[in-house]
């Protein structure tokens, strides 16, 4: 139980500089970019717009739970949607401190990293793809929002000091019931459990993804862990470190606050097969 | 009014509690070192932001005050028992086992030491043969097969057995590493031999000096049975000397460093 409290008071711990970075950077878009300003900067054609998204990580790089609260408010501030979306999903894994802790946890192998770049990137490509396809621009938001964008108090002539709090409090519950869930799986789930997921190599990618989706560690970290996995495959390696910055268990408590069931439905779904597919494509590569 | 002063004050709680942590050096037990000064920086910052709201200004939903309040109950809760407020049982049951093993004559390799009385001699004991590091770094070298096995080695860590190891009459010594905070721990472990003469007690803490023997394992899955462990394969560590330490260290976890000397010397 005890190892239960020093696990959860860690995470939020390691966290709060990361949530605090991402809160302070919104805030810095919604007080410093003017409201039109993508409508009027934004390149006509979606797709260019889209890949541009990809690269937004190179300059605003956050890690997961940051990077949430800047995509909430590019999207308040009429950014196009692919732009704000791609960002969303790659820029967490296309950012120079990922690349470097990737770089330095496996040593010697630059396939693990280029990899990791690439699928993530056709990832939200194709997932941003899909929801654009088949989710009209109105219904990508839920009617009313679940977590209070707009108190009555924190409106747009508020200080500074006091919307940076407002953003990183108005995601640190969600934040801490993620947590929470991933500490009780982690604490009282048997260890056999945990080794078969390890263990069984024939269907390690899909297994390992589930093991993504419920240990919820940030962006910058995994690669740590993927490295201990010893004697599993590259796919399966792989297929970890691109589906754990887009899908877990606390971002999916953020994902629930921010978008409409039809776009929850469409970030469970096709993230994790793409992630799958590619990834036994790569490994014949690696 | 006043309900607004309660709130912030809640809201500086686990703030105040994690700058106890920093000042007590405590944090080492949670995150890793490159993430010290980031914490620190944005627990002022945040402290900074919390004071200077005017308290009008300052509204907030009442789940992330449930949240924020949880976070300081289990903050306090674990800090509290870091900082050994619950030790005192255990204190007595290592001066028991200290009291076991000396009425044992055939122990002649095991001694006791206590940590606190031995920090100062440590320093001039240490021999020049032997490389004083650490499991991980000898796991990492290993791998990158850069590591000379036939070097006297010496490790601490802690002790774990099981009953697959104890049918192969073996145990194993092990390290937690931290690569960024407690949820990335892993333990490295290496397997040793276990003679009849010096059984060793589960968990206790022991410094071991020896040298690397290959030693291929039969079948994984007898041994490997814990998640987080990751045994150095296809090594054997044959101990010359064994010296139990009757305190866990200071610094318990070992933390990932990039650079390799940085690594090495952590003990």
């Amino acid at each position: 139980m005890l190892s239960f409290f020093h696990f959860f008071s860690s995470t939020i711990l390691e966290s709060i500089p990361f949530l605090l970075l991402g809160a302070t950077l919104s805030t810095v878009v919604e007080k410093w970019i003017p409201s039109d300003w993508f409508v009027k900067h934004a390149p006509s054609k979606s797709w260019i717009s889209g890949l541009l998204g990809l690269f937004l990580g190179c300059i605003l790089p956050t890690c997961e739970c940051g990077s949430i609260l800047i995509v909430r408010k590019l999207i308040a501030k009429k950014a196009p949607i692919p732009f704000a979306l791609n960002y969303m999903l790659a820029g967490v894994v296309v950012n120079p401190i990922v690349i470097l802790s990737t770089w330095t946890a496996f040593p010697g192998k630059p396939q693990i990293v280029i990899f990791r770049l690439l699928i993530s990137m056709i990832t939200a490509l194709v997932t941003t793809f899909v929801i654009s396809r088949y989710v009209p621009a109105t219904a990508i938001f839920p009617k009313r929002q679940r977590i209070e964008l707009q108190l009555p108090c924190c409106a747009a002539k508020d200080s500074f000091a006091s919307t940076v709090l407002h953003e990183f409090f108005s995601i640190f519950a969600l934040l801490s019931l993620g947590v929470f869930l991933s500490g009780l799986a982690r604490v009282f789930m048997p260890n056999a459990a945990w080794l078969f997921l390890r263990d069984h190599s024939v269907l390690a990618i899909p297994l390992l993804e589930i093991y993504a989706f419920i240990l919820s560690i940030c962006s910058e970290t995994d690669a740590f862990i993927a490295a201990s996995f010893v004697g599993l495959p590259s796919g399966a390696i792989l297929a970890f470190l691109c589906l754990g910055p887009v899908l877990d268990l606390k971002l999916l408590l953020l994902y629930r606050a921010t978008f409409s069931i039809r776009v929850l439905r469409i970030l469970l779904i096709v993230p994790p097969l793409t992630v799958w597919l590619l990834c036994s494509a790569g490994e014949m590569w690696l | 009014m006043i309900r607004a002063i309660g709130i912030k004050i809640l809201m500086l709680l686990p703030l105040s509690i994690i700058l106890s942590i920093i000042l007590q050096r405590k944090l080492g037990l949670y995150l890793h070192p490159k993430l010290h000064i980031p914490v620190l920086v944005s627990i002022l910052y945040l402290t900074y932001l919390i004071l200077s709201v005017k308290i009008r200004n300052f509204c907030i939903h009442r789940s992330t005050l449930v949240a924020w309040g949880i976070f300081s109950i289990f903050l306090l809760f674990s800090f509290v028992h870091l900082s050994g407020f619950f030790k005192e049982t255990k204190v007595k049951t290592t001066t028991k086992s200290a009291q076991t093993t000396q009425s044992h004559p055939q122990t002649n390799l095991l001694k006791t030491k206590h940590s606190d009385s031995s920090t100062p001699e440590k320093e001039s004991t240490r021999q020049s043969d032997v490389l004083y590091t650490n499991l991980p770094w000898i796991a990492m070298t290993l791998e990158k097969k850069r590591f000379n096995a036939s070097n006297k080695i010496s490790v601490r860590g802690f002790i774990l057995r099981n009953a697959a190891l104890d049918r192969l009459g073996e145990a194993a010594i092990a390290r937690v590493m931290i690569s960024c905070c407690i949820a990335d721990a892993i333990a490295i472990a290496i397997r040793i031999p276990q003679d009849s003469v010096h059984s060793y007690s589960p968990e206790d803490w022991y410094e071991i000096r020896g040298t690397l023997h290959h030693s291929h394992l039969k079948s994984k899955a007898t041994w490997n049975i814990y998640a987080n462990v990751h045994f150095i394969p296809r090594y054997i560590l044959e101990p010359d000397s064994i010296v139990k330490i009757t305190e866990a260290p200071v610094d318990p976890y070992l933390f990932f460093f990039p650079e390799d000397q940085e690594m090495k010397e952590q003990y």
